[in-house]
């Protein structure tokens, strides 16, 4: 029988904020052809800082997301990862710079071939010069960070959505990255296990330091995680508010930003 | 809009137990609604109903419910259908006259959800031009239209057919180099997927084949009384041209369509953006161990399907009187080393014709079950028209360079 879950319980450590920006967007504009999801999207990502993009269904956060990490071209502007243009660097220079990042993808996007620890070896053994032991050691390691050790000869389809999630974590975390985006980590997940999820992304920025940039538009997530958020306004096709979301809940000026944040009618 | 034609007097209207009586009083037509209401039983229609309304036109309409029964959601279904009517007639409706649960169904039915007004909201923001192509594809299109849109969308497919084509040929050129990112030990499992799980598929189609063949020759043949050379002409049929055509699309239905549903499904799943975002090449990854497969797989099989096929030929001639020996002998003459090799050469190209449209199908999938589905298909009209295409090309190489 394969272990129980492991239940993460998050101590509350005082995150290590730099006030230099890791990530810049400098005027972006995302379309597909003719149609514009969002124009002129100018903001920064602290490093060391858990950053939550959010806002209805369609406004187009998984498309910024795909942005960032550069699976689509701009329309216009672009991101700067340590104040080095990212979408303006070859796709050579691009995949170095990728290096740093981890993604967690809304479905897991776990390779379905492979197994869990497979999964979490890829991106060791395209990257790094370990050895197969070394290899070993760190994926067991990983899989037991996010609740799943045990696991590490299961399938992706042998698996819970929950525990998709936390392999896909896992494999995001694998080159202990400096930036992990995370799109949706909550979605189709109990509450139970959404909220065990957010103690998990707390308790990686705070002993890993990475920044984390999560895609949500699930309020229990975005006041759980989030040191700054910001919203992108569909009524408007732009950046509605940044800020903390309570803050923004409470005297946001916007108020689709405040309706959005209370959930009222 | 106009008024539906009036009759005059006070109508009424039963289905089952459900029962509708409609009466003007002081300048409003009084809806009097009694009975069980069932979805079960059926109920009256709405536009029925006010067909039924009196000469002068009232301009509101109220409600009597108090010999109402049992209802459930018939009544507000009817409601419903009867409101949207009246109010294109111009008469206003009161729902305030109606019992408290059934003013709140309907009010439910009637509020739309801010997502969905967003929605609304964002389509008529959408560009002109975004909204004519949705519209085009809505409205039939004149002939031309179609022909334009055809044209558009087949050059953005060679578009992509072109990048696809560029990368496979980068990722084989990377292959020769030792520095492709690939997993042989996945082509093992491609090479039995492909190959010997094909086995029995092949042996039928291709003994199948020959059979035919040999029927077909042997009629002819046996008007000029040349029996014997059936086993000659199917074994030159099949190690030329059918044996390596017949294994060929067979690759094409079984492993083509299961390539493009493979990487299709993983284009849904996000697991080709995953490979992306690492560095590591999809093409190289994904598509190289699949070609490599083919391109072991199809040759073996090409001499399998030429043995089955002459089989078949074998035995149709021994059934029609023509001896092993003869059969066997006649053979000889045709079995040099251009006719039984002309078949393999092909088939290394049509295995990597094959691979490369069941993989390209497979990579420029959209996000969809549906898409998926087209994938599959798509990859296997490809894989056979190339096939097809390229026999043709080695018939006129071969005949120009005398390979017989």
């Amino acid at each position: 029988m394969p272990p129980s879950d492991v239940h993460h319980e998050h101590t509350p450590v005082v995150p290590i904020i730099e006030p230099v920006p890791h990530i810049s967007v400098r005027g972006l504009t995302m379309a597909y052809g003719d149609n514009i999801v969002m124009r002129d999207l100018d903001f920064e990502i602290r490093r060391g800082e858990i950053f939550v993009i959010m806002g209805g269904s369609g406004c187009g956060k998984s498309t910024l997301l795909r942005h960032l990490v550069g699976l689509q071209q701009p329309a216009a502007g672009a991101v700067f990862f340590n104040g080095e243009n990212f979408t303006a660097a070859t796709e050579a220079r691009r995949d170095v710079m990728r290096h740093d990042f981890g993604v967690m993808y809304q479905s897991g996007a776990l390779w379905t071939s492979l197994t869990l620890a497979e999964n979490v070896a890829l991106p060791l053994r395209e990257h790094t010069q370990l050895s197969t032991r070394e290899i070993d050691e760190i994926v067991r390691y990983k899989l037991a960070l996010v609740g799943l050790a045990g696991f590490e000869e299961y399938y992706p389809a042998q698996i819970s959505g929950g525990m998709t999630k936390r392999a896909s974590l896992a494999r995001s975390m694998a080159l202990d990255p400096d930036v992990l985006f995370l799109d949706e980590p909550g979605a189709g997940l109990d509450p139970v296990t959404s909220r065990l999820l957010d103690n998990l992304i707390l308790q990686i920025r705070d002993s890993l330091g990475a920044t984390i940039v999560v895609v949500t538009h699930e309020l229990q997530n975005i006041f759980a995680v989030a040191d700054r958020a910001l919203f992108l306004d569909i009524a408007t096709r732009t950046i509605g508010a940044l800020g903390h979301p309570v803050e923004l809940r409470d005297n946001s000026p916007n108020p689709r930003v405040r309706h959005f944040l209370s959930r009222s009618d | 809009m106009s008024r539906p034609p009036k009759k005059s007097g006070a109508g009424t209207g039963q289905v089952g137990d459900a029962r509708l009586d409609i009466a003007e009083n002081s300048g409003a037509a009084v809806v009097r609604i009694s009975g069980d209401w069932s979805i079960h039983a059926g109920f009256p229609s709405a536009a029925a109903l006010l067909e039924k309304l009196p000469n002068a036109a009232p301009n509101s309409l109220v409600f009597d419910c108090a010999a109402l029964g049992n209802y459930d959601s018939s009544l507000p279904s009817f409601l419903l259908s009867l409101l949207r009517h009246s109010e294109t007639c111009g008469i206003v409706p009161d729902t305030g006259t109606l019992p408290p649960r059934v003013s709140r169904l309907l009010a439910l039915s009637a509020a739309r959800p801010k997502s969905v007004s967003a929605a609304v909201e964002r389509i008529a923001a959408t560009p002109a031009a975004a909204r004519a192509a949705v519209r085009q594809r809505l409205v039939s299109a004149s002939v031309f239209e179609r022909i334009g849109v055809w044209s558009i969308s087949s050059v953005r497919s060679w578009d992509k057919a072109l990048d696809f084509i560029g990368q496979t040929t980068r990722a084989l050129f990377n292959l020769f180099r030792g520095r492709a990112r690939t997993r042989f030990r996945e082509c093992w499992f491609f090479i039995q997927a492909s190959g010997a799980d094909a086995l029995p598929i092949v042996s039928l189609i291709s003994f199948l084949t020959g059979l035919i063949l040999a029927y077909v020759g042997y009629l002819q043949m046996q008007q000029v009384g040349a029996t014997v050379y059936v086993a000659p002409m199917v074994s030159l049929a099949m190690m030329r041209e059918m044996g390596v055509l017949m294994a060929s699309v067979i690759l094409c239905g079984r492993t083509a369509t299961a390539y493009a549903a493979q990487l299709g499904s993983m284009q849904v799943s996000e697991e080709i953006a995953a490979l992306r975002v690492l560095g590591v090449p999809p093409v190289e990854y994904l598509v190289l161990p699949r070609l490599i497969a083919l391109v072991f797989t199809l040759p073996v099989l090409t001499l399998y399907a030429d043995f089955c096929g002459i089989l078949g030929g074998l035995l149709v001639g021994s059934s029609m009187g023509v001896t092993l020996d003869q059969s066997l002998n006649m053979m000889e003459r045709v079995m040099t080393v251009p006719n039984v090799t002309s078949g393999v050469i092909k088939s290394v190209f049509f295995a990597v014709l094959i691979a490369w449209a069941g993989c390209f199908r497979g990579m420029v999938c959209g996000k969809s079950a549906q898409a998926v589905g087209n994938a599959a298909t798509s990859a296997a009209v490809l894989g056979i028209t190339l096939v097809i295409i390229a026999d043709a090309v080695f018939a006129v190489l071969f005949n120009a360079i005398n390979f017989f």
